[in-house]
């Protein structure tokens, strides 16, 4: 059957009623109902509540306007003395970042396109664009971050 | 785009948009209202696209840990269902695929592919077996906009938000699949 042109022609211009029965049969077709076990639903709700937990808002507490100034100058100071410390860092590697290195380069789309290749870029990490699925835009996203960032 | 209340299967009165704005403050009682309000649609809508229960399970947790990641910070712009319907979609495909590898790698049970739907009361079998192999050979974007307007009751507006199409194309779709349908001898019963 050819696929027909995607435009609202006259005869679409109303919404198309289908007679009762055939939505009957279509329901009968494909409305069965697959049971969910108990243990899918605890899975889920277990996840919510630990994804969630880190997530309530923080309580406001007011302070006299004399302790928070005080408490300012410290943080303050306190910032001061940690930035002028070189110490030993944790790198934060953005999402992109796929092989670790501290950049985002092309390599990173590569190093992508081979786990896609040997099916091991399964962590929801690489979803990069938010569509539900990791896949080649995935990598284009990250070729075009890339490009950004070399541009920059 | 206009977006209208679709039917929901939970006593909680709040809308969803209610119950996303308690979860975006960290809210875990929301988001059990939430799944358990849409879980059999998803599953359901997962195991039509993936053609099997269990693969429609997995879609079903992946489905609902993708919207949990969207938190804190999710703005639903549009009916709820709309929006998961791509990432059910995608997910389900991706899953059906993954499965079909397997397979042909001969880890997976053929007989575990590729479920027919079960039957339910109301028409003749032979006729619902008939309307399965028109539907079968349906354009999918056909098929597609068909079945998410008569068996998972999306208005037009919902459905293009869905597929990120113009109403009028799917207005076009949907007059083009009832007008295959019409026009096969195999289901033009249901039209006399």
């Amino acid at each position: 059957m050819k696929d027909q042109p995607e435009h609202q022609d006259d005869a679409a211009a109303q919404e198309p009623i289908a007679p009762a029965r055939l939505v009957a049969a279509l329901g009968a077709l494909h409305g069965s109902k697959i049971p969910v076990p108990t243990r899918v639903d605890e899975a889920v709700l277990a996840q919510a509540r630990s994804h969630l937990d880190g997530v309530a808002a923080p309580s406001i507490v007011l302070f006299p306007g004399w302790l928070a100034a005080a408490a300012a100058i410290l943080a303050g100071l306190g910032l001061t003395f940690l930035l002028s410390n070189t110490g030993p860092k944790v790198p934060a590697f953005a999402r992109e970042d796929v092989d670790r290195n501290g950049r985002v380069d092309m390599l990173d789309a590569f190093a992508l396109a081979r786990k896609l290749q040997a099916g091991t870029a399964s962590d929801q990490m690489f979803d990069l664009n938010g569509d539900g699925v990791i896949d080649q835009r995935d990598i284009d996203s990250i070729a075009a971050h890339a490009v950004r960032v070399h541009k920059g | 785009m206009a977006c209208q209340p679709l039917e929901t299967q939970s006593d909680d009165p709040r809308p969803d948009e209610a119950l996303v704005a308690l979860i975006n403050q960290g809210d875990p009682n929301a988001f059990e209202t939430l799944y358990r309000r849409h879980r059999d649609w998803v599953v359901n809508l997962a195991g039509r696209i993936a053609g099997d229960q269990s693969l429609a399970l997995d879609v079903l947790q992946e489905t609902f840990l993708y919207v949990l990641r969207k938190f804190p910070g999710f703005q639903l712009t549009c009916q709820f269902r709309s929006f998961m319907y791509p990432a059910v979609r995608n997910l389900a495909i991706a899953a059906r695929e993954k499965a079909a590898r397997s397979q042909a790698d001969g880890c997976v049970d053929p007989d575990q592919l590729e479920t027919e739907p079960q039957t339910a009361t109301g028409n003749h079998p032979s006729e619902r077996a008939r309307l399965a192999e028109v539907l079968k050979g349906l354009p999918e974007p056909q098929r597609e906009v068909l079945l998410l307007r008569f068996v998972d009751g999306f208005n037009l507006a919902e459905i293009a938000v869905a597929l990120e199409v113009p109403i009028g194309t799917v207005k076009s779709r949907l007059h083009h699949a009832l007008a295959a349908l019409r026009q096969d001898p195999r289901t033009r019963s249901f039209f006399e």
